[in-house]
C-alpha cells in the first residue's frame, strides 16, 4: 500500500516535466516569430507608409494651392485688363489720359464707380478679403505718398450676399458708398497713404515690372506682397497687385486683391486635409536647410502658436525620405515636408522670391499607428504564448489525470477485497497496476492466513488499523463479529469513529482499558479490553473479548461483599454502597441506623455459640427487612448491625418509617436451637444525612455514638444523634478501647495525702489516690466513668486493689505502722478467688489498710454489707467517705459499723466562722464517739479551720493545709505540727 | 479553475476602477494633442482686432496649457452670421458644419436651440462663477426651462451721437440748448428747425433743407418707445411662449414721431449706416449703438475736403411723459453640441473671455461694456478711460461716449427685449414695415414739397392717422403670415 502510493505520486513530477518541456517549445516558437518579424523589418514598414502619406498630403495641398492661386491670378488679371480698358475709355471721353484721372473729380468718380464694379466682381467671385485699385495722385495735395484709391473689404469672403452688406469701404469717395450702400469703415479715408516704403511695394513693384518688361502678358507683372498690416490697422494681409496699363502699355495704377492671414489660412491652407492631430501648414519664403520665420503665413492659430516669429528653425534630413526634421517648443520633435509653390510664372521678375509650403507633423503622432501596430503585434505574441501556456497546463492536467486518479482510486479501495485498477490507457502504467493487483492478491492471502491462525488459537481477539490518509479502516474478522457487520464490509473512518464511540460508551470502573459492550444485534453483553497505539501512519488497536475473565472475577468479588452468616453486606461493601447512593442523590435525606444487640453475650454464654449464630441470623433477617424500603443493611461487626436508608424528602418521614419497622420487629421472638424463645434486645442510634454528616465514616461514627448513648441511658431504646452530647462525651466512645488497656496493663499510679492525728500532730496514715497514667484520661473520675460505661468496674476494682496492695506491700517498711486509706468501688466485691490471692500475697499488710466506702444509692445493698464483713473479717479497717453529704449518712454508719468516718470537705469549709456547721459537726462527733468511731476531717485548708477542729476534738485532719497528694510520702510542715501541738496560731 | 476565474474578474474590476475612478479632475482635453475650437462671430473693424488679440492671448496662455486653440472666423456682419448659423444648424445643402462656438443674440439662440444644437452652459459654470456676471446681462441667456444657452460677452446700449460743431452753430442760430435733444418730440422739433435753418440758406428754393438725424435701429426705437410709455410690445409669459402686443395708443405716438420726421425729411437715412451719414455730412446726429462710438468720425467730408468736428454724446431720448429707458443689447456666445473635448474647450474659452481681467480690455477696445460686475467697480476700467482721454481725438470721442453709455447702464434703466419663438422675426417686421411706411410718407411729402406746398399742407398730405392704420394692418398681415402671435389693444 505505501509503496503504491509513492509510485502514484511520481506522476506529479511527470506532469511538471511535460509542462516545462512544452512551455520551452512555445517560448522557442514565439522567439522564432519575433526574430522573423524583426529581420523582415515588418515592424517599421508602417513608418515608411506614414512618411509617404504625409509627403503626398503636403504635395496634394501644394497642388490645390497652386490651382486656387492660379485661378485667382487669372481672375484678377482678366478683371484688371477689363477695368483698364474701361478706365481708358472713360478718360478718353473726358479728353484725358488715364494718368490724369487725379486731375478731375468727376472723372475720378466715374472711374471709381467702374472700379467699384470691378472690385465687387472680384470680391464676389474670389475667396478674398478685399480688393482695391490705386491711382497716382490725390485731390488737394501734392504729397506723392497720397493716392486716389478705392479699397473695399469683404469681411465674410465667399458669402455672396448680393446686398453688399458684408462690404466695408476703407478708402473711396463717399458717393460710392452711398450709391452702393457700402458701409464706411471706421478707418474710412478719402485717399490711400503709404506710410512706409514696403507698404508701397504693392503699388510700385508691379508697375515697375510693367515698365521694365513691356509687352508681356499681364500676369508676369503680378506681385505678391508678404503679410503685413495695411491701412493703419493691425490686420495682417497678403496682397496681389497687377498693374493697370493704358493703351500704350504704360501703367497708371494698380488693381489688387487682399487676403487676410486668417482667411488665407482658412481657405488656402485648411488644416482639415492633414490626417493627423497637432499638425499644420505654414507658408514661408524659400530656404535651404532651415526655415526662416521672419515672415510666414500660418495655416491657423496652431501654427501661429508654435511657430515663433523671427525664429530660424534648423532642419535635419530624415534618411530614406524627402522629409526634414526639426524641434518645436511645446510639441517636440516634428517632421516637415516642404513643397515650393507656384505663385509666379517662370518669367516673372519675382520668381526668385517664391514661397514654400511646409507641413509640420509631430513625430510622435506620425509614428503613432506604426507604434500601435508594433505594440499590438508584440502584445499578440505575448498573449498567444500565454494562451498556449494555459492550454498546455490544462492539457497536461487532463492527460495525466488518469494517472493521478489512480492513487485516489487506490486509496479508496477495500484492502480486503480483490483490487482492480481502471486501465489508464498507458501501457507502462497498466503493466504496473496489474503487477500490483497480483501482489495485493498474495498479501490478502497472507492476511487471511494470519486471521485463520488467530481463529484457530481460539483467541477472542480482533485488530483494527486507522490510517491518516486512508478513508477506510482496516479491521479483522472478530471485530466484524462484534460490530455485527458482514465480513469484508468497508468501514469508513467516520463510521469507525461512531462504532468506536458506541463501543467505548460504558467503560468499566474496576478494570483498566475495559468496556462493557452490548452487541447491537444479539443484545449480548461483552466485556472488551481495547488497547490502542499510535503509529507513523495512524493508529492500530486490538479488541479482546474478556467477558469470561471479568464475569469470574465479579462473582468472586460478590462473595466477598456479603457476610456469610447473615447474607448482609460486609462493612466494606456497606460503605461502598452507601457512598454510591449518596453520590447518586446528594440532595436527598438519609438516615444511618446503628444497632447493637444487647444480649448476644448472654446468649452466647448461656446457650452456646451455635445459638448465638442462630440469634445473629435471625437478627440479620429482621434488619434485612429495611431493604424493602431501599435500605442497605450490613452486619458491621460481631453483634452490630447498620442500616442506611436514603432518598427521602424529610427527616420526619424517615424517622416514622424507622420506628414503625423497629416496632414491628421488636416483638419478634428469636427461636433458639434448644427450642427456647428469646426476645431480641438491642440499642440503636440514628444519624442523619446530610444534617449530621455527608460522609459515610463520619455518619457511622455519629450513629454509633447515638447508639452508645442510648445503650447507657436506657438499654433497648433507639436514640438520635445529639451533637452537643457528642462533643461532651466523645471521649467515651473514643476511650472505649483505652479503658481496657488501662485496666489490663494497670496504667495507674497512686498519690498519697497525709492524714494527721490532731492529738499528736503526727501522720496517722495516707489516703492513696488513683491517678491514671494514660493520656486519654485526665482524672480518675473519667476512668471510673469509662469503666462503668464499659461495665469494667469489677476489673477496675480488682486492678486497683491488686496494685495498691502490691505497692504498700513492696513499700511496707516505709509505711511502717502508718495506715493507707484505699478508695473502693462500693458495688464491686472481689471474687473469693481474687481476694484469696490478695490475702495470700499481701495479707501481712492488711492491718495497714483502711478501705473507704462510698455508696451512690441510699440503700446499703447486701453486696456492700457482705463486702464490709469480708474485709473486717480479714483485719482490714473500714471507713466511710464523704460523710455528711448525699448518701453517706448515719444509716450507713449504722449498717456498716465503720472504724472511721471521713467528714466531707463541704462541711469543713469555713467551719471556724459557720456556727451551723460547727453544731452539725458536734452532733456527728457525739454520735461517733458514742460508738468508738474515729473521725477524719477532710479538706482542711486554713489555720482557722484547723484550730477549730482541734478545739472540737477531732481525731484526724486531712487537707491541703496539711499536705497535698504526692507520689512520694511526705513529711509534715513543722509549723502545722507546732500549731496542732500548741493550739496557737502564730500570727 | 472556478476560483481563479473569479479572481480574474475581481482583478479586472479593480483595474477598471483604478483606471477610471482615480483621475483627479475629469477632462477631455489633452495639452499634447490640442484641439481647435472654431468661433464664428460678426465683429468687424476694431472689435474684430480686439477679439483676435484676446484670442491670441488665450491661445498662448490657458489654451496652450490645456490644449485648446481657438480659431475665430469673422462672418462679416450679424446678418451673415445668423444666416450661416441657421443654415449650419438646419443642415442646408452646402452649409458648413456648426462652429464650436458662435456669437448669438438670445432670440436667435432660442431658435438654434430648437434644432437641438446648443449645450446647457450650466454644466460648465459653477454657481459662484455665475454670480460674478451683471445679472441683467446674464438673465436673457436663459431658456424658459432654465438652460443657460448664451453667455454674455459684451453689451451695449444706444446713444444719441451729435456732431457738436454743427450743433453749436444751430444752437447759436436758433437759440437751442441740449434740452431740445432730450425728448423724441423735442428732437422732432429740433430737426424741423435744423431743416428750416438749412433751407433758409437758399431763400430761392423751398424745401431744400437737410435731415438732421437718423436712427440705426428702428426696431429698437419701437421697442424702447413702447417701454418708455409703459408697455412691452414683445411680451413673454415665462413659459417660453410670447406674443406681440400692439398697444395702439402708445404705438401711435411712436409712429407719429418717426413717420412725420422721416416723411418731412427732418429725419433721414442716406448711407448704409447713420454714422456714414455723419461722415458724409448728410446728418449731424444719429441714434446708434454705444459700441459704434469709434465709427463717429473726427472729420466729415465736404466733397474731397476734410472738416474737423467734435462729438457730443447725448443720452437716449425719451418720449414726453415716459420713463427714461434705454435699450440693452449685445450678442453673447453659444456653444454647439459637438463632443466632450470641443464643448469643454469652447466653454473654457468663453469662461476665460468673460472673466473681468480679460473681458474689460476687449470691451474697452471695442466700446462695449464688460459683463462682469467687478469691471464696473474696478479701477482698471476707469484708468482705461483716462488713457483714452489722453489719446487722439477719436479716442477722446470714444471715452466720452463710453461715459454716457456707462451712466445709462449703471445709473439709469436699461431694457432688453425678451426673446421667444418669433420675436426675432417680429423685430424685423416692426422695423421693416415702419421704414416702408415712412418711405411711402416721404414719397408723398416730396411730391407735395416739389409743388411748394406749405408745411401744414404737406403734413395733411401724409395723413399720419391713415398711415398708422395702414402700418397696423401691414403688421398684422405680416404676423399672421409668419404665424407670430399678437394682440391688439384699442384705445379706450
Amino acid at each position: 500500500m505505501l509503496q503504491m502510493e509513492d509510485s502514484v505520486k511520481k506522476p506529479q513530477s511527470l506532469r511538471m516535466k511535460i509542462f516545462i518541456l512544452m512551455s520551452i517549445l512555445v517560448a522557442l516558437q514565439s522567439l522564432a516569430l519575433v526574430s522573423a518579424l524583426v529581420s523582415s523589418n515588418v515592424f517599421f514598414a508602417l513608418d515608411a507608409e506614414a512618411f509617404r502619406l504625409f509627403e503626398s498630403t503636403i504635395d496634394a495641398r501644394a497642388r490645390q494651392f497652386n490651382t486656387k492661386i492660379g485661378d485667382l491670378v487669372v481672375n484678377a488679371s482678366s478683371e484688371a485688363m477689363r477695368f483698364a480698358d474701361a478706365a481708358n475709355s472713360i478718360a478718353v471721353v473726358h479728353d484725358l489720359s488715364p494718368e490724369q484721372i487725379h486731375m478731375n473729380e468727376d472723372l475720378f468718380e466715374e472711374v471709381s464707380d467702374a472700379a467699384a464694379e470691378t472690385i465687387f466682381s472680384l470680391l464676389n467671385k474670389n475667396s478674398i478679403t478685399g480688393a482695391y485699385f490705386i491711382l497716382s495722385g490725390a485731390f488737394g495735395t501734392q504729397d506723392p505718398r497720397t493716392h486716389l484709391a478705392v479699397y473695399i473689404r469683404n469681411s465674410a469672403p465667399g458669402l455672396a450676399g448680393g446686398d453688399n452688406s458684408q462690404f466695408l469701404m476703407e478708402i473711396g469717395p463717399i458717393s460710392l458708398s452711398q450709391k452702393h450702400q457700402v458701409a464706411l469703415s471706421s478707418n474710412w479715408d478719402l485717399f490711400m497713404e503709404f506710410t512706409t516704403e514696403s507698404e508701397g511695394d504693392l503699388y510700385y513693384k508691379p508697375q515697375k515690372a510693367a515698365k521694365q518688361y513691356p509687352g508681356s502678358e499681364l500676369t508676369r507683372y503680378g506681385y505678391w506682397a508678404a503679410p503685413s498690416p495695411l491701412l493703419r490697422d493691425s490686420n495682417q494681409v497678403i496682397t496681389y497687385s497687377l498693374p493697370l496699363l493704358d493703351r500704350k502699355g504704360q501703367p497708371f495704377g494698380v488693381l489688387g486683391v487682399e487676403i487676410s492671414l486668417s482667411h488665407f489660412a482658412k481657405y488656402y491652407l485648411p488644416n482639415t486635409d492633414i490626417p493627423y492631430p497637432a499638425s499644420f501648414y505654414a507658408l514661408t519664403g524659400s530656404n535651404d536647410n532651415s526655415i526662416d520665420l521672419n515672415w510666414y503665413i500660418p495655416s491657423g492659430p496652431l501654427a501661429q502658436l508654435y511657430l515663433e516669429k523671427g525664429q530660424t528653425l534648423p532642419l535635419k534630413t530624415v534618411p530614406n525620405t524627402s522629409l526634414w526634421q526639426t524641434t518645436l517648443e511645446g510639441l517636440g520633435e516634428m517632421y516637415c515636408s516642404m513643397q515650393p509653390l507656384r505663385l509666379y510664372s517662370e518669367n516673372s521678375p519675382f520668381y526668385d522670391s517664391g514661397w514654400t509650403l511646409t507641413g509640420f507633423v509631430s513625430k510622435e503622432v506620425l509614428h503613432n499607428t506604426s507604434y500601435r501596430v508594433r505594440t499590438m503585434l508584440i502584445g499578440s505574441i505575448v498573449l498567444t504564448a500565454l494562451v498556449a501556456l494555459i492550454a498546455i497546463f490544462i492539457l497536461t492536467y487532463f492527460s495525466t489525470r488518469k494517472i493521478a486518479g489512480l492513487s485516489q482510486h487506490v486509496r479508496q479501495m477495500n484492502p480486503h477485497e480483490e483490487i482492480r485498477f481502471k486501465p489508464t490507457g498507458l501501457q507502462e502504467i497498466d503493466d504496473l497496476t496489474s503487477a500490483v493487483e497480483k501482489l495485493h492478491k498474495s498479501v490478502i492471502n497472507s492476511v487471511k492466513v494470519t486471521e485463520k491462525i488467530m481463529e484457530l488459537t481460539n483467541m477472542p481477539m480482533g485488530c483494527y488499523q486507522v490510517e491518516f490518509d486512508n478513508p477506510y479502516v482496516t479491521i479483522t474478522g472478530h471485530v466484524y463479529d462484534l460490530l455485527g457487520l458482514p465480513h469484508g464490509t468497508l468501514v469508513s473512518q467516520k463510521q469507525w469513529a461512531q462504532y468506536y464511540e458506541q463501543m467505548m460508551t460504558h467503560p468499566s470502573e474496576d478494570y483498566a482499558n475495559t468496556v462493557h459492550y452490548h452487541h447491537p444485534d444479539t443484545g449480548r453483553q461483552y466485556w472488551l479490553r481495547v488497547r490502542e497505539a499510535s503509529t507513523d501512519i495512524g493508529r492500530i488497536g486490538t479488541i479482546m473479548d474478556v467477558t469470561d475473565d471479568i464475569e469470574t472475577q465479579r462473582s468472586l468479588a460478590k462473595e466477598l461483599d456479603y457476610d456469610s452468616l447473615t447474607r448482609l453486606y460486609t462493612r466494606t461493601a456497606f460503605r461502598r454502597e452507601v457512598h454510591a447512593v449518596m453520590q447518586n442523590e446528594p440532595n436527598a435525606i438519609g438516615a444511618m441506623l446503628f444497632i447493637d444487640l444487647d444480649n448476644l453475650k448472654y446468649v452466647n454464654d448461656t446457650y452456646g455459640h451455635d445459638a448465638g449464630d442462630q440469634y445473629l441470623v435471625q437478627a440479620g433477617e429482621i434488619f434485612g427487612q429495611f431493604r424493602r424500603y431501599g435500605g442497605i443493611a450490613s452486619r458491621i461487626s460481631g453483634d452490630e448491625f447498620t442500616v442506611y436508608l436514603h432518598g427521602y424528602k424529610s427527616k420526619e418521614e424517615l424517622e416514622r418509617l424507622i420506628h414503625k419497622q423497629l416496632e414491628e420487629s421488636s416483638n419478634t421472638m428469636i427461636r433458639l436451637p434448644n427450642g427456647k424463645e428469646q426476645q431480641m434486645r438491642y440499642s440503636g442510634g440514628i444519624a442523619w444525612y446530610p444534617a449530621d454528616s455527608d460522609n459515610v465514616t463520619e455518619l457511622l461514627r455519629c450513629a454509633d455514638f447515638a447508639m452508645y448513648e442510648a445503650k447507657h441511658q436506657r438499654k433497648g431504646t433507639v436514640a438520635c444523634f445529639d451533637r452537643d452530647s457528642y462533643r461532651k462525651n466523645i471521649y467515651l466512645l473514643e476511650n472505649r478501647e483505652t479503658i481496657n488497656k488501662v485496666i489490663d496493663e494497670g496504667l495507674i499510679r497512686f498519690a498519697f495525702q497525709p492524714v494527721v492525728e490532731v492529738a499528736t500532730g503526727e501522720i496517722f496514715g495516707y489516703e492513696a489516690l488513683m491517678r491514671p497514667t494514660h493520656e486519654s484520661f485526665a482524672s480518675p473520675f473519667e476512668v471510673l466513668k469509662m469503666a462503668a460505661a464499659e461495665f469494667k468496674l469489677y476489673q477496675l476494682e480488682r486492678m486497683v486493689m491488686f496494685k495498691i496492695m502490691k505497692y504498700v506491700y513492696q513499700n511496707r517498711k516505709e509505711f511502717g505502722r502508718k495506715k493507707v486509706f484505699v478508695n473502693s468501688i462500693p458495688n464491686q466485691q472481689l471474687s473469693p478467688h481474687d481476694f484469696a490471692y490478695i490475702q495470700r500475697e499481701y495479707g501481712v499488710i492488711f492491718p495497714n489498710i483502711i478501705i473507704e466506702f462510698i455508696e451512690n444509692e441510699n440503700v446499703v445493698t447486701d453486696m456492700v454489707q457482705r463486702k464490709a464483713d469480708t474485709l473486717r473479717n480479714h483485719g482490714i479497717s473500714i471507713a466511710i467517705d464523704d460523710f455528711g453529704t448525699g448518701y453517706s449518712n448515719e444509716l450507713q454508719v449504722l449498717s456498716l459499723n465503720p472504724d472511721i468516718i471521713k467528714i466531707d470537705m463541704r462541711i469543713i469549709r469555713d467551719i471556724d466562722t459557720n456556727v451551723s456547721k460547727q453544731q452539725f459537726l458536734k452532733h456527728i462527733l457525739s454520735f461517733s464517739r458514742a460508738r468508738g468511731i474515729k473521725v477524719v476531717a477532710e479538706g482542711v485548708e486554713t489555720e482557722g479551720e484547723l484550730l477549730l477542729l482541734r478545739q472540737l476534738g477531732l481525731d484526724f485532719v486531712q487537707g491541703y493545709l496539711l499536705g497535698r497528694p504526692d507520689f512520694a510520702l511526705q513529711k509534715l510542715n513543722p509549723t502545722i505540727v507546732q500549731l496542732l501541738q500548741e493550739g496557737i496560731v502564730k500570727s | 479553475m472556478k476560483t481563479s476565474g473569479k479572481t480574474w474578474i475581481v482583478v479586472l474590476l479593480l483595474t477598471t476602477l483604478i483606471l477610471s475612478g482615480c483621475g483627479k479632475e475629469k477632462t477631455a482635453l489633452n495639452p499634447r494633442k490640442p484641439i481647435t475650437i472654431t468661433l464664428w462671430h460678426y465683429y468687424v473693424g476694431d472689435v474684430l482686432v480686439a477679439l483676435e488679440e484676446a484670442v491670441n492671448t488665450f491661445n498662448q496662455t490657458v489654451g496652450r496649457e490645456k490644449g485648446v486653440v481657438v480659431h475665430p472666423i469673422a462672418m462679416g456682419g450679424l446678418a451673415q452670421l445668423e444666416r450661416r448659423t441657421t443654415d449650419a444648424a438646419t443642415g442646408t445643402i452646402n452649409s458648413e458644419p456648426m462652429p464650436d462656438a458662435f456669437s448669438c443674440y438670445p432670440d436667435k439662440a432660442m431658435e438654434i436651440d430648437s434644432y437641438g444644437k446648443l449645450i446647457d452652459l450650466n454644466d460648465y459654470l459653477t454657481e459662484e462663477e455665475k454670480t460674478k456676471y451683471v445679472q441683467a446681462f446674464f438673465q436673457d441667456g436663459y431658456s424658459h426651462d432654465n438652460r443657460l444657452l448664451v453667455l454674455p460677452i459684451a453689451k451695449s446700449t444706444e446713444l444719441l451721437y451729435v456732431n457738436n460743431t454743427a450743433w453749436q452753430e444751430l444752437c447759436t442760430a436758433k437759440g437751442l440748448t441740449a434740452e431740445n435733444l432730450a425728448t423724441w418730440e423735442g428732437l422732432y422739433e429740433t430737426a424741423r428747425q435744423y431743416y428750416q435753418w438749412i433751407d433758409d440758406t437758399t431763400p430761392d428754393t423751398q424745401w431744400d433743407g437737410k435731415g438732421m438725424m437718423g436712427l440705426d435701429s428702428v426696431a429698437n426705437y419701437i421697442i424702447i418707445g413702447n417701454r418708455q410709455l409703459g408697455v412691452e410690445i414683445l411680451h413673454t409669459s415665462g413659459t417660453g411662449e410670447g406674443k406681440v402686443i400692439l398697444n395702439q395708443e402708445v404705438l401711435s405716438r411712436v409712429f407719429e414721431v418717426y413717420y412725420k420726421g422721416y416723411s418731412m425729411g427732418y429725419f433721414d437715412a442716406v448711407g448704409k449706416f447713420r454714422s456714414d451719414d455723419i461722415k458724409s455730412n448728410d446728418l449731424i446726429a444719429y441714434v446708434g449703438s454705444s459700441s459704434g462710438a469709434s465709427y463717429f468720425p473726427t472729420w466729415v467730408a465736404c466733397g474731397y475736403d476734410k472738416v474737423d468736428i467734435d462729438l457730443l454724446p447725448v443720452p437716449y431720448p425719451v418720449f414726453q411723459g415716459g420713463h427714461e429707458y434705454a435699450i440693452l443689447q449685445g450678442a453673447g456666445m453659444c456653444v454647439s453640441k459637438t463632443d466632450d473635448a470641443h464643448q469643454e474647450g469652447a466653454a473654457l474659452f468663453l469662461r476665460w473671455f468673460t472673466k473681468e481681467e480679460n473681458n474689460t480690455p476687449f470691451a474697452m477696445a471695442s466700446n462695449y461694456m464688460p459683463v462682469q460686475q467687478g469691471a464696473y467697480s474696478a479701477k482698471e476700467s476707469l484708468l482705461a478711460l483716462d488713457t483714452l482721454d489722453a489719446g487722439d481725438k477719436s479716442q477722446r470721442n470714444a471715452a466720452n461716449a463710453y461715459r454716457v453709455a456707462l451712466g445709462q447702464v449703471v445709473e439709469g434703466d436699461v431694457y432688453a427685449a425678451p426673446s421667444f419663438p418669433g420675436s426675432y422675426d417680429a423685430r424685423i417686421i416692426l422695423q421693416k414695415t415702419l421704414i416702408q411706411a415712412a418711405q411711402r410718407g416721404r414719397a408723398v411729402a416730396k411730391n407735395l414739397q416739389q409743388q411748394n406746398k406749405s408745411e401744414e399742407e404737406v403734413l395733411q398730405g401724409i395723413d399720419t392717422p391713415a398711415a398708422f392704420a395702414e402700418w397696423l394692418a401691414a403688421l398684422e398681415e405680416a404676423f399672421n403670415h409668419l404665424g407670430i402671435p399678437f394682440e391688439r389693444t384699442k384705445p379706450e
